[in-house]
């Protein structure tokens, strides 16, 4: 087990937005989280990223409770994250940007006087990861001139080059034309052999081609848990979420 | 390598070239370098004393087959940029002579400078007493006044007048320090005593209401004040609606109602007493020549900045004539400077061996009614006054 | 979780570029020493320590994001202490630089620990307020002198080498030491990781957290080896001077290094060098013949920020391009 959620509660004002959560993550587990708009899925995903604090309940990470720690120390933790919106470092070319993220990884970032750019076993490393996310004819590119797609190749890639323990991805494929989507499913799909992942996605076709298994969000509680074929086939899913989206 | 250096050569050949432009030495020529604002907050002051100073120069065809030229340095009122035009000046130019500057701070970043290189200096305004006491030297001479020279007879003449008491106010720097303790001094040396004082912080000061109530209810029989510039027009406006002048003497140092203030102060400064080494109704040739020239020249009544700088340049001549045009020996140049005695707009000026500060007449006056803007009424005037040079040894 | 923040633009990061144009600043700095006379090199030393105190603001505005409006205050830090270590402590002033050094870095780290959170226009006001405070103190204080500074402070003693420091041509080869010493730290600084996080915290802070990173650590590093470098730079200016007076630490002195680095174009540390020396070369030829200088080089200023985005550091890039691009078709 690498995160377990314990009767989490979550309420901005008077609203409440998370009622009760339990979630269990597993190892090597790639595990989606769906839901119609407002059910409280960005909420969940910011409470276990650690923006968000929540009001009751627990975050036990590796045994460990996290509960008060924040976003930063969960990242050196291994819990890591990419971003809804596309947040990398503009200015920061495709290469650098990812031995930047290594630099994390390897805690040298405190180092003054070496050089990070030059250093040959940091540089191979950061090659082969953009290899894997398929950004091998942008390494030197500026990463604002990247196109939106590649953006989120390179958000993935900043967030595997810390060798997290547990990726949260923020709907990957949000705003991404049919091919770009088609990339980006093959690139998690890829890394989901050797990570464990958590997907907040709105688009079912994406979840049901990664998740191995699928939690549903309505209203702030989880109605549905279960493989994809289960929720394929469930009535209640189908009414609350699938029914709402083809009208 | 050196491809690279190639490619920027161009950078690299002009950068360097535009220091070493060298001003050829015409023999013919007297420079005279001024180190004064013409830019910043003492603008006016610069321009002052530079239109009188090329005033004198004017009015002195040649000497001795000699041309004046003035080179402008533009200090900003800034120390640091002062130092860099001195040294411009000094080395650059070639100056005989430096005239400057307006703020005492100027003066005593340029200071070693000047003494290093020899070089004389005639200080039109600039007032810290150290000038010419602990830090004097004799390429330094002040043509000016000292704080202590304008404020300390004012202490004794107002002692002399009965006030027993009164109240002090001024700018919290250096010089309204050193204003303020040589009327004490004096005023306390003839008997009277200080009720308080007031510092407020220099130039910032807009709103003198709370000031204005603890001055009153200090009881003093008089107020002595010292501001310049915008606070000056500031203070009075205030203290006269305030109606401070029914209750006490507004006195204090005639900056306070510089004629550059006066259209904008109007009637609020009636009645102010001041001193100052000048006022415009000095009745002498000196004075009413200087006035109507000035007047011709650039349409406007001098005030003492530009009397200090038309002396100035009235020194410079009589010490060039002395040594019949040849100001090589810069020795002998700064002291014949110091051995000059000339009778100026403000009455009859000769310098203090002592010190190289100025001996001169201080005017107390009045501010009186005029025709259309207020003036300023001599009610006495103190003779050939001395600074006390303590601590200077030349 | 949205942000809205305005943030700090540096030029490119490019090492290369950065070190061929320190090159050819420092042999022209030389050519000028060694052609120049008594003013000149004098020039060029004041030209040195300023381009120092420039590179301490490109520092924090390009690798911490932060710009302050205060940092003269820094400046005033290590002019003030070194007076004091020389003139009453009797310190020699080479010894009396690396403590003021010193004293600079813990007061940066003091006041970062407690500004660096606040973010864009919050952290200039209350920089711009901590060094008008200092100001007011400085202005008043009669220990350091109030208004009229302080006057008489000597250049370090080297004079059993042989070398006299107070030719204006050793003291400008001084000044010149420091200067590339400060440039080659700060270059050295820049190239590190430490210097890398710090230029990706400035463009995107959130998502240096979501990795890991010590956003706050590393501001207050940054700021605290800024305000090092600025002390330096005034340990060197009263030197130069042999005078300090509270001039030094107005925030309008901030506000002109400001404007030298967005000439020289922001984050390129040579960048800020050469505006510096731009700048104030002008700023000196132009005060020489029109009192309006200030106007025609804020009218400068204004044409550099609307057409000439990264600075002359902007412009020597493309020129270089151009030039290369030539080469290679020939």
């Amino acid at each position: 087990m690498i995160l377990e959620l314990k009767k989490l509660s979550k309420s901005f004002g008077s609203i409440k937005v998370l009622k009760n959560i339990n979630l269990k993550i597993d190892n090597n587990e790639c595990v989606g989280i769906i839901g119609p708009n407002g059910a409280g899925k960005s909420t969940l995903f910011n409470v276990i990223a650690g923006h968000l604090k929540h009001d009751i309940g627990d975050v036990i990470y590796k045994n460990i409770n996290i509960n008060n720690k924040s976003n930063e120390q969960r990242a050196r933790f291994g819990i890591v994250q990419s971003f809804q919106k596309n947040s990398m470092f503009p200015e920061m070319t495709v290469l650098e940007s990812i031995m930047l993220a290594i630099s994390h990884r390897l805690n040298i970032t405190f180092q003054l006087f070496t050089n990070l750019n030059s250093n040959i076993r940091i540089l191979n490393e950061a090659f082969e990861i953009i290899k894997n996310i398929g950004l091998d004819k942008y390494s030197n590119s500026r990463s604002d001139a990247l196109s939106y797609g590649l953006q989120r190749q390179l958000e993935i890639g900043i967030a595997i080059a810390c060798s997290p323990t547990l990726l949260l991805l923020d709907e990957p494929t949000a705003g991404m034309s049919p091919l770009e989507t088609k990339n980006i499913i093959r690139l998690i799909k890829n890394l989901s052999k050797n990570y464990t992942i958590v997907i907040v996605e709105h688009d079912m076709e994406v979840i049901y081609n990664l998740a191995h298994r699928i939690y549903v969000l309505d209203r702030g509680k989880i109605i549905f848990n279960g493989e994809s074929e289960e929720i394929k086939n469930s009535k209640l899913v189908q009414d609350k979420y699938l029914g709402i989206e083809n009208v | 390598m050196i491809s690279f250096l190639f490619r920027y050569f161009k950078l690299l050949i002009t950068l360097p070239f535009l220091f070493c432009v060298a001003n050829a030495n015409d023999k013919n020529i007297i420079k005279i370098g001024t180190l004064l604002p013409y830019s910043g907050v003492y603008t006016v002051l610069g321009e002052e004393i530079t239109n009188a100073m090329k005033l004198a120069f004017e009015e002195q065809e040649d000497i001795f087959d000699k041309k004046i030229e003035v080179i402008r340095g533009d200090t900003e009122v800034k120390p640091n940029i002062a130092l860099q035009k001195a040294r411009k000046l000094i080395s650059s130019d070639k100056v005989d002579i430096l005239v400057g500057p307006v703020s005492s701070s100027v003066a005593l970043a340029i200071r070693d400078v000047v003494v290093q290189t020899k070089t004389p200096l005639i200080i039109p305004n600039a007032g810290a007493n150290v000038l010419t006491r602990e830090k004097c030297s004799k390429f330094i001479t002040r043509i000016s006044f000292s704080n202590h020279q304008i404020n300390a007879p004012m202490g004794t003449w107002m002692a002399n007048q009965g006030i027993k008491t009164a109240f002090l106010l001024a700018p919290d720097y250096a010089a309204g320090k050193e204003m303020m303790s040589a009327f004490r001094d004096n005023f306390e040396a003839g008997g009277g005593s200080i009720l308080g004082e007031e510092y407020t912080p220099f130039r910032k000061t807009k709103d003198f209401g709370p000031y204005l109530a603890r001055i009153k209810n200090s009881g003093a029989e008089a107020l002595y004040v010292f501001y310049a510039g915008g606070e000056a027009i500031n203070f009075i406006k205030q203290a006269h609606s305030f109606g401070l002048g029914d209750i006490m003497k507004i006195t204090g140092a005639g900056w306070t109602t510089s004629p550059l203030f006066l259209p904008a102060q109007k009637d609020a400064a009636l009645g102010f007493i001041g001193s100052l080494n000048y006022v415009p109704s000095i009745d002498s040739v000196e004075n009413n020549n200087f006035k109507k020239a000035y007047i011709d020249k650039y349409d406007r009544v001098p005030s003492e900045f530009a009397v200090q700088g038309y002396d100035t340049g009235k020194v410079i001549i009589e010490a060039v004539k002395s040594l019949s045009g040849d100001i090589s020996n810069k020795e002998k140049l700064a002291s014949a400077i110091n051995n000059i005695s000339v009778t100026g707009p403000r009455g009859p000026l000769t310098i203090d061996k002592k010190s190289n500060n100025v001996i001169q007449n201080i005017y107390i006056f009045e501010v009186v009614s005029g025709d259309n803007i207020p003036e300023l009424k001599i009610l006495d005037t103190i003779q050939a006054v001395k600074d006390p040079g303590s601590g200077c040894n030349l | 979780m949205d942000y809205m923040e305005d943030k700090m633009k540096a030029v490119n990061y490019n090492p290369r570029l950065r070190l061929h144009l320190f090159i050819v600043l420092v042999v022209s700095a030389l050519i000028s020493i060694f052609f120049g006379g008594y003013f000149t090199r004098f020039f060029i030393a004041e030209i040195a320590i300023l381009s120092i105190f420039a590179m301490s603001l490109d520092f924090l505005a390009a690798r911490g994001g932060l710009v302050s409006l205060g940092h003269a205050m820094f400046l005033g830090i290590g002019a003030y202490s070194t007076t004091i270590f020389i003139l009453n402590l009797g310190i020699s002033p080479f010894i009396a630089t690396i403590l003021s050094l010193l004293i600079g870095c813990f007061i940066g780290l003091l006041i970062s620990y407690f500004i660096v959170v606040l973010n864009g226009i919050f952290f200039i006001m209350v920089t711009l307020a901590l060094g008008e405070m200092f100001h007011a103190w400085v202005f008043t204080s009669e220990l350091l002198g109030g208004s009229d500074g302080i006057s008489g402070i000597i250049r370090p003693d080297i004079s059993f080498m042989g070398i006299d420091m107070n030719d204006p041509f050793i003291f400008a080869i001084y000044s010149l030491l420091w200067m590339s010493l400060i440039y080659f730290i700060l270059s050295r600084i820049t190239d590190s990781p430490l210097g890398r996080n710090l230029d990706a915290l400035r463009q995107n802070h959130m998502r240096l957290s979501a990795i890991g990173g010590y956003a706050k650590v590393y501001k207050i590093i940054a700021f605290t080896i800024s305000s090092g470098v600025a002390s330096i730079a005034g340990s060197l200016y009263v030197q130069l001077n042999g005078f300090i007076s509270p001039e030094l630490t107005h925030w309008t002195v901030s506000g002109e290094g400001l404007i030298m680095i967005i000439v020289g174009g922001i984050g390129s540390i040579s960048g800020a060098i050469l505006g510096a020396s731009v700048v104030y070369i002008l700023q000196h030829e132009l005060s020489n013949f029109i009192s309006w200088w200030m106007l025609i080089v804020g009218l400068l200023f204004i044409l550099v920020v609307l057409f000439m985005q990264d600075g002359l550091w902007g412009l020597i890039e493309k020129l270089r391009l151009r030039l290369l691009k030539g080469k290679n078709k020939i």
